[in-house]
């Protein structure tokens, strides 16, 4: 019996042998440079010091774990994390596919290429500098909002003090920095549509709205569940560069603004606890995980030609 | 009656007008709010750093200064220099990169290969687990003893998972009945590749060169942990270290770390250098960009291929 | 169609062989090479002061073999580094038979790559650290410094262990073992207030000597509409506690600032826990009143811009730092501003102060050197060689500077060396300070409190030199660290809206997160320490 198996393994090995070589560069890249170094997550079951390095370390089991339980936060700042990224994800997609749609019913060839060109910009700006940009802008005396509140006859507004509105604040600039980046990805999928389906669906009498709806968008299905998928598989990781710049050390708005990776940073960035942070690391790769397992399985109980793997 | 457009014809009707004002409004809000940051960072590279300070930011100069771009090519030589290995490392690693996916990409997408589930599952596995820093240093730096060498700049970013499956989606977008077609006629998988798929794929081999150049282009996070010779610091780098010791710097005098009798740091322009730096190092991006368009404005017709 | 699989394969091999060039131009990983291109020296000339069994010791140490060391320095690579520190190693390779050459950190990235050096096991001997900011507490808990024994400064570097003072030595000193040679150096740098004369004297203040006039000083600015302190109550918050006479303890969580002891009297070693303590309660409320008032914008937790932008911009009219950084800005804000007439004051008059610690500033030994005699032995001469000493922070005499005396320098116009990080091993007892010509009202205020806090170094106490380590309580301290930031700032800034209930929560989540286990740790720690040293 066993016989049989290793023969026809052996038999789809040879069958399979030009797609496996052309596959051969990218697989030994990857285990290289990402399993090989993936065998570090190790530390997070360590009391990691310098001597005895990742393998020469002691075992802690879950002691690396703890900390996060214990800072009565963990609740908080998964929630957080989950529920911002279904924010982006949801909103920057729609956004994206609206952009690229747009781009391409637009006839000015002018007017198309400035406008996707400008909206790559804010791709280029770091969230360093967006930042001191929103704190020039929701800053309560001399911000740009307050400012024009004032020349109203209003009174100025303390945004960095009302925790409730960042929610959108941030979700306005996340779908700012990349609304250029992402919409290029749906673009191009779009570009990919055979043009003889439109003139087929010419034919049939479509209008532009019964084009861009029965058309346009089901042949960019592909694309677009992937990157959902791709999307979804990040969620429990929380985008730290914004959420550090644009909140900075403002606890009065941590309830409604912290994320794992900006409590992690706080919790040990004095004492730089290796085992720690690889363990916050891998707490998240878990949960990713298993999310993606299970967002997977469904688009391929929809249509097996859509999953990620 | 019918209207053609770069899309092929379509019924003209309202329905065509409405959607053309959502579309041309949509945009241009986008695109203005995109734009107006912009303009307020090109006006702050060109204004003075106690303007900027005291003020904010604004839409037109203040107080006109060219300090923060001095301090940028102080040493020209140093800039040029940056400009040119980033340039090399950028098309370098683009054409080996996109290669390098498009080739996998496509054994991916291909659907007489029953192990692709397995493989697709492979790469996608190590964007959610990963050592984090220290081992991936080890690894460059005492396993395969790339300190200060080139290829430590290439590699990391060579091979990214995320254009990978990006590239496998498009080309499952191709009809299998061309490439059977192709397979009838006797084509071997490269030639089938190289001459039916990648003539029909030019957007996403577009996009996916973009992101890859773009990766490289704005990198310097591999340059500060691997390089250490001046001569081969790329462009991103070397400004952002400018940037980030002074404010480094000064936050180390303040807490008293340091004597504060070591003035130098002190008048330099911080503000102002982030912004003439962010100019500096997107400004040939920007201006590349139009090569790269042509690419998003033209549909492809699969049947004038087909021949 | 063979044309283009043929223009393919051309584009491939050409990308490789570019690849393969450019991997080529790489050199490999750096190392120290022993180069045997120097002559032996026989005799070694290494000035030992009385201990003569050391001295025979330090004789029979073999310098036949020419050693190269290296050294990490952290901060950006000075122009001209690379001349004056080849006549630092001329006098190297003349007295021990070795030379140094130095790698940079810079102070962008040392964050990350400091740790990253001994993870990877990099080859070095010898490397800058500082309390707390450059990472010598996470090193010595991660095991990266070698340990020096007593016999082993000793005998290598007998002419440091001859000026260091005990004190350095104690707070180089964690779990009994010394980690560090600290630098002799100490400044005397409290926090000070630099305040804009014309607004005093609007409000008609001729000096303002304490705390309580500072306050009603902010009171008087925020009713004009003016911020009293732009930034916030950062720095307030220590000047209330040092005015107090107390200082922070080192090593607790959030830089020491959660536990204090009563530094200006050294028969007090109680420490004592913020949240258990009514002061804090007390200080709490006034920052409340004080921000409501509006001596400072709510926004001040977000902000993005620097602690002296609120002074220099004119919408402060204060700012609280230490003395030479006030003196800096203050100088610069009354070019820009002459009426502003702004000055440096000093609103402790009655307290001493204490000296900032010796380990500000220190070399380590990497615990996997391959050369620790020669690399402490080397370090003796950085401590205690005057030459070098002028070298390594001035530049070429003549060059970059020129004598004014015995112990002070003049910068040569135009020709200044910019020298970085030595102070790793300054030696006050033989540097040379500078000649200030035309100094500026501000200027000649700041050397009047610089000598004022010298001649009021308070006596030392107990715990001036104790560190706290949270070995044991890795996990709790992660933790607190953790569930501070929702409350600490904002109660330190007046920003809450009910400071009673905020206080309750923040000590709520406080325990919950194990501060009980830290600050029963911290007392056993603390009480081994005085039982032993006092």
């Amino acid at each position: 019996m066993q016989k049989t198996g290793f023969k026809s393994f052996m038999k789809k090995l040879y069958k399979y042998r030009v797609y496996l070589l052309m596959l051969a560069p990218a697989i030994i890249y990857t285990l290289i440079f990402s399993y090989y170094p993936m065998t570090g997550i190790v530390m997070a079951f360590k009391k990691y010091n310098y001597a005895g390095g990742i393998w020469g370390s002691p075992w802690n089991g879950l002691e690396n774990f703890r900390f996060f339980f214990m800072s009565g936060q963990a609740g908080t700042v998964t929630r957080n994390t989950v529920l911002y990224n279904i924010m982006f994800i949801v909103a920057g997609t729609a956004t994206q596919i609206a952009v690229a749609v747009f781009l391409t019913e637009i006839h000015n060839k002018f007017f198309r290429k400035v406008s996707q060109s400008l909206m790559f910009l804010p791709y280029f700006i770091s969230w360093v500098i967006v930042g001191v940009m929103a704190f020039n802008i929701f800053s309560s005396d001399y911000g740009f909002l307050n400012q024009l509140i004032k020349s109203f006859g209003g009174k100025s507004i303390s945004f960095y003090t009302k925790p409730e509105v960042w929610p959108l604040i941030l979700l306005f600039f996340n779908i700012w920095k990349g609304v250029g980046y992402g919409s290029v990805m749906y673009l191009a999928a779009i570009m990919g549509i055979d043009t003889s389906i439109y003139e087929a669906a010419a034919i049939d009498g479509a209008n532009v709205f019964q084009r861009i709806f029965r058309v346009t968008i089901p042949s960019i299905m592909p694309t677009v569940i992937i990157l959902l998928l791709m999307n979804i598989g990040g969620i429990f990781k929380g985008n730290f560069d914004m959420f550090y710049n644009l909140v900075g050390t403002n606890g009065l708005l941590f309830n409604y603004t912290d994320v794992i990776d900006t409590l992690a940073f706080r919790a040990l960035i004095s004492s730089n606890d290796f085992g720690m942070s690889a363990a916050i690391g891998a707490f998240q790769s878990v949960l990713c995980f298993i999310t993606i397992l299970f967002a997977n399985k469904m688009v391929s109980l929809y249509d097996k030609d859509y999953t990620l793997f | 009656m019918k209207e053609t457009n770069h899309l092929g014809k379509v019924k003209k009707g309202k329905e065509t007008i409405i959607l053309n004002i959502i579309a041309y409004m949509f945009c241009s809000i986008i695109a203005l709010m995109c734009l107006i940051p912009f303009i307020m960072i090109i006006a702050g590279s060109f204004s003075s750093e106690e303007a900027i300070v005291a003020n904010g930011f604004s839409l037109l100069p203040q107080d006109f200064s060219l300090e923060a771009y001095k301090t940028v090519f102080k040493d020209p030589i140093v800039v040029v220099r940056g400009y040119a290995t980033t340039i090399i490392l950028t098309i370098t690693g683009v054409a080996l990169g996109l290669l390098l996916q498009t080739m996998t990409a496509y054994v991916l997408a291909r659907k007489d290969f029953e192990w692709r589930n397995f493989f697709s599952f492979f790469f996608y596995f190590t964007t959610l687990f990963s050592g984090g820093l220290v081992p991936t240093y080890i690894l460059y730096t005492r396993t395969l003893n790339l300190q200060d060498n080139y290829l430590a700049l290439m590699l990391p970013l060579l091979f990214s998972v995320y254009n990978l499956l990006i590239m496998k989606s498009y080309i499952s977008a191709i009809p299998e009945s061309l490439i059977d077609a192709a397979k009838i006629d006797g084509c071997g998988e490269i030639r089938t590749l190289f001459q039916v798929v990648v003539p029909l794929i030019k957007p996403a081999l577009a996009t996916v060169g973009l992101f890859i150049g773009l990766a490289y282009w704005n990198d310097w996070y591999n340059a500060m942990l691997y390089i250490k010779s001046e001569t081969k610091y790329p462009l991103q780098y070397f400004l952002y270290q400018k940037v980030n010791n002074i404010e480094a710097y000064k936050k180390m005098i303040a807490s008293q770390a340091v004597s504060g009798d070591i003035i130098s740091a002190m008048s330099l322009p911080t503000q102002t250098l982030k912004l003439a730096l962010t100019i500096v190092v997107t400004g040939p991006v920007i201006l590349a960009f139009p090569f790269v368009q042509k690419y998003f404005v033209q549909g492809i017709t699969i049947g004038a291929v087909k021949g | 169609m063979k044309k283009k699989l043929k223009k393919v394969l051309a584009l491939m091999l050409g990308t490789v062989m570019a690849v393969s060039l450019l991997g080529g131009c790489g050199s490999s990983g750096g190392g120290s090479t022993t180069s045997g291109t120097s002559e032996p020296v026989n005799e070694t000339t290494v000035e030992s002061a009385d201990e003569e069994s050391e001295m025979s010791a330090a004789a029979e140490t073999d310098l036949s073999e020419f050693v190269e060391l290296k050294m990490y320095l952290v901060g950006d690579k000075p122009e001209g580094f690379d001349d004056v520190y080849a006549k630092i190693n001329e006098i190297l390779v003349e007295k021990i038979n070795c030379s140094i050459s130095v790698d940079w950190l810079s102070w962008s990235e040392h964050d990350t790559k400091y740790s990253l050096l001994f993870s990877a096991g990099e080859n070095f001997d010898l490397i800058f650290t500082a309390s707390n900011w450059c990472h010598f507490e996470q090193t010595v808990a991660l095991g990266g410094f070698l340990p020096l024994t007593e016999d082993f400064i000793k005998t290598y570097a007998p002419d440091i262990w001859e000026i260091q003072s005990q004190n350095a030595w104690d707070q180089a000193t964690i779990a009994d073992s010394i980690y560090m040679v600290p630098a002799n150096f100490v400044e005397v740098t409290p926090n000070v207030v630099a305040i804009r004369g014309d607004l005093m004297k609007k409000y008609g203040y001729d000096d303002i000597a304490d705390w309580d006039t500072l306050i009603s000083f902010y009171r008087d600015c925020a009713a004009e509409g003016i911020y009293g302190n732009a930034s916030g109550a950062g720095g307030v918050y220590w000047l209330w506690f040092e005015q107090m006479g107390y200082n922070v303890l080192s090593g607790t969580p959030s830089d020491g600032q959660l536990v204090l002891y009563h530094s200006s009297d050294a028969g007090d070693v109680e420490t004592q826990y913020i949240l258990d303590w009514d002061e804090f309660t007390d200080y709490c409320h006034l920052m409340k009143e004080l921000a409501d008032n509006g001596c400072w914008p709510p926004d001040v937790l977000s902000s993005t811009q620097d602690r002296q932008d609120g002074l220099l911009s004119g919408r402060g009219a204060s700012m609280v730092w230490n003395t030479g950084t006030c003196r800096i800005y203050a100088n610069e804000a009354n070019k820009e501003h002459p009426d502003w007439d702004i000055n440096v004051y000093n609103i402790m008059p009655d307290i001493k102060y204490g000296a900032t610690k010796y380990i500000n500033g220190g070399i380590g030994i990497n615990g996997n050197s391959k050369n620790p005699e020669r690399a402490m032995m080397a370090l003796n001469e950085f401590f205690t060689n005057p030459e070098i000493q002028d070298l390594a922070q001035l530049g070429i005499e003549g060059v970059n500077w020129e004598k004014v005396g015995d112990d002070q320098y003049k910068v040569i116009e135009g020709a200044s060396y910019v020298g970085s990080n030595y102070w790793g091993w300054r030696n006050m007892d033989i540097m040379r300070t500078e000649y200030r010509e035309d100094p500026t009202a501000v200027d000649s205020k700041e050397v009047q409190l610089k000598d004022y806090f010298l001649s009021n170094i308070r006596e030392d106490h107990v715990l001036d030199s104790f560190a706290f380590d949270p070995a044991a309580v890795n996990t709790q301290y992660a933790a607190v660290e953790a569930a501070m930031g929702t409350y600490f700032e904002p109660l330190r800034n007046g920003l809450v809206s009910d400071v009673d209930a905020s206080l309750e929560n923040f000590r709520a989540a406080l325990e919950a997160a194990g501060i009980r286990d830290i600050l029963e740790e911290m007392q056993k720690q603390v009480d081994a320490y005085v039982a032993a040293n006092q």
